[in-house]
């Protein structure tokens, strides 16, 4: 009876109903706890990217919840604190060697210094470019002139032991990780001149007024 | 959104700068186990590249029109598609394609080729457990790939599994002839021989550009 | 039949199932760069070896022969995917880290040989045991192999640093050539302490 046709049917019907059915209320069950984790992921990687301190004692959905402002713009990410705008986050993406690299890009309220960058995906060989995404390579950008006073881009990732003093060192092994990472300095600088000229600024900036 | 990488550098790559065994470590157990002979080598690389070019189509297929979320627009319509997410079926799914696919061209090929089918022996059912070609179609969807894209990394991926196991093969024929400590010899030689493999693999990188 | 504790000792030493039955080593290889990686995966291992092993075990005389196979790959799936999402929704970072080597472990050859050889036999009691000791020889071995790739490859253990930052780290063995050299050489250890009867190149 065991190896009849109907009950081997009968069986596999069975079986697949009794484990589509478990995955199911597992998957339910953990969707929205992953959708979270997914979510605060995002919110810590922008604060990051902002330079805001997480003070011990608040989750980072509150510290996001207070300090970060939704620029007018998808995917721009504003630092208010004490009523002044601290710096400005760009959301962009460049095409790496195996896939897409994204980064938050942070400048200063003027719109000209870098502040921070934080690489959130990307596929890149572990130990080279995967490099991109440690605190060291990070430390690279602080501080550094994004576009001149014209707005043209000026920073680049250069090849690695020949960057000028204007320009980030790049991953030896690496190089074409680093223009993914140009890639993505491009379209900041791009994004920033046209906020500047929503602003209506030349160069330069104080604290415009709060938005979103 | 799938990455703009130009299929067939993708091809080239998977076979040199990201060896789907090498880098990736899948596909080692049949690897080590079939890689004494060069003959045996080259047939199971052959089926291995074949299964994996085929199955990571259809599993493209699978995912992209039918497990996505808003996959099955075509069916349903968008706005009930956009609710539907069966993503978590897809390792069964996937898994079941391959099986499936193994087993049709098994009986194809007993069909049609009968001495074919005698010299593969047993290496068509193999295939199916060989985590590589399950591996692949995991990677395929994490890096979002497009339909073209997949097929190059499929058939890259199968060729780049079939040029290490060949070279194995060629290498561990010599290997009879070398004084290797019992217990080092077997799994352990190979292991060993693989690992220098991939740091002389690890040479190619940077050769390939993005136009 | 062996209880658990004789399961234990042997898979650990003297049948065990990467040195020497060879199996599973695509995970081990993949995982061990970093100690917390390969616990999280042998502990993957051992719930998913224990759950298939029993689900296998207490269907066995239902199972036709037929598809049996098919059967023992459903139910490992099953698993794999509850400890996926498991891991997804309460360890995110981990489970990022892993990457799609949870879903491999559907493809690793330990859990379905086990299923195929032990389980489908013989009681559910006894095949827990056996999913247990196979499980845990297979996680020994990886985090022994983590270890040495963590250690010497970036000075770390479970993220510390614990070598003096004197000691230059030997990249190589946290990519994959290491991975391969580290792994063999275990091999080596192992059956050179505890030989089994396979021999030839």
């Amino acid at each position: 009876m065991r190896e009849s046709e109907s009950w081997t049917i009968a069986y596999s019907a069975i079986l697949s109903f009794v484990c589509a059915a478990s995955l199911t209320v597992v998957s339910s069950v953990a969707k929205p706890h992953f959708e979270a984790n997914k979510e605060r992921e995002r919110k810590g990687l922008t604060l990051r990217a902002l330079g805001i301190p997480i003070p011990a004692g608040k989750t980072i959905e509150e510290v996001y919840a207070e300090s970060v402002k939704t620029g007018k713009e998808e995917g721009i990410f504003e630092y208010w604190k004490d009523g002044r705008l601290q710096s400005v986050a760009f959301d962009e993406d460049g095409q790496g060697l195996w896939g897409v690299i994204v980064a938050y890009v942070a400048l200063e309220p003027d719109l000209a210094h870098v502040r921070s960058i934080a690489v959130y995906r990307q596929e890149e060989t572990p130990g080279l470019g995967a490099e991109i995404a440690t605190d060291e390579f990070r430390r690279r950008f602080a501080g550094k002139r994004l576009v001149d006073d014209a707005g043209a881009l000026i920073l680049r990732v250069a090849k690695a032991g020949s960057a000028a003093p204007d320009e980030v060192d790049g991953i030896s092994g690496a190089t074409l990780t680093g223009e993914g990472v140009n890639q993505i300095l491009a379209k900041v600088a791009e994004r920033a001149r046209a906020l500047r000229r929503a602003r209506g600024e030349g160069g330069g900036a104080d604290s415009p007024s709060p938005r979103g | 959104m799938a990455p703009d990488v130009h299929p067939l550098l993708l091809l080239v790559a998977s076979v040199l700068t990201s060896n789907i065994l090498l880098t990736n470590f899948l596909g080692l157990c049949s690897f080590v186990a079939c890689s004494k002979q060069v003959a045996t080598a080259v047939g199971l690389g052959a089926a291995v590249t074949f299964v994996m070019t085929f199955t990571t189509a259809l599993n493209w297929a699978l995912y992209y029109l039918l497990l996505q979320r808003g996959a099955l627009a075509w069916l349903v319509g968008p706005e009930a598609a956009a609710r539907i997410d069966l993503e978590f079926l897809y390792f069964i799914l996937s898994i079941a394609v391959i099986a499936a696919f193994v087993q049709l061209v098994e009986m194809i090929i007993d069909r049609f080729s009968p001495t074919l089918y005698y010299a593969l022996g047993i290496f068509l059912p193999l295939i199916t457990v060989n985590c590589a070609i399950l591996g692949a179609a995991l990677f395929m969807v994490i890096r979002k790939y497009d339909f073209v894209q997949s097929l190059c990394y499929g058939f890259g991926s199968g060729l780049g599994w079939w040029l290490v196991i060949l070279a194995m093969s060629g290498i561990r024929a010599r290997l009879r002839f070398a004084n290797i400590p019992k217990p080092l010899q077997g799994v352990g030689i190979t292991l060993l021989i693989t690992g220098l493999m991939a740091m002389a693999f690890s040479a190619f990188t940077g050769m390939v550009k993005i136009q | 039949m062996p209880g658990l504790s004789a399961n234990v000792k042997t898979f650990f030493w003297k049948n065990n199932p990467v040195t020497c039955q060879i199996l599973g080593l695509c995970s081990a290889l993949a995982v061990t760069t970093q100690v917390r990686n390969a616990l999280v995966m042998s502990l993957a291992l051992i719930f998913v070896t224990m759950g298939s092993n029993l689900t296998v075990s207490l269907v066995r005389n239902l199972t036709p022969g037929r598809i049996r196979m098919i059967v023992e790959v459903l139910l490992i799936a099953t698993f794999v995917i509850i400890f996926d999402q498991i891991l997804k929704a309460r360890f995110y970072d981990i489970s990022k880290e892993l990457g799609p080597y949870v879903g491999l472990i559907i493809t690793n050859c330990i859990v379905m040989g086990r299923a195929e050889a032990f389980a489908i036999q013989n009681r559910p009691i006894p095949s827990i045991f056996d999913g247990f000791g196979n499980a845990f020889g297979y996680g020994f071995v990886l985090m022994a192999v983590a270890t040495f790739r963590e250690v010497l490859g970036s000075g770390r253990f479970w993220k510390v640093q614990i070598l003096p930052t004197a000691y230059e780290p030997c990249l190589t063995l946290v990519l994959a050539p290491g991975a391969f050299i580290g792994l063999g050489l275990l091999v080596w250890i192992g059956k050179a302490i505890a030989p089994t009867s396979e021999g030839g190149n």
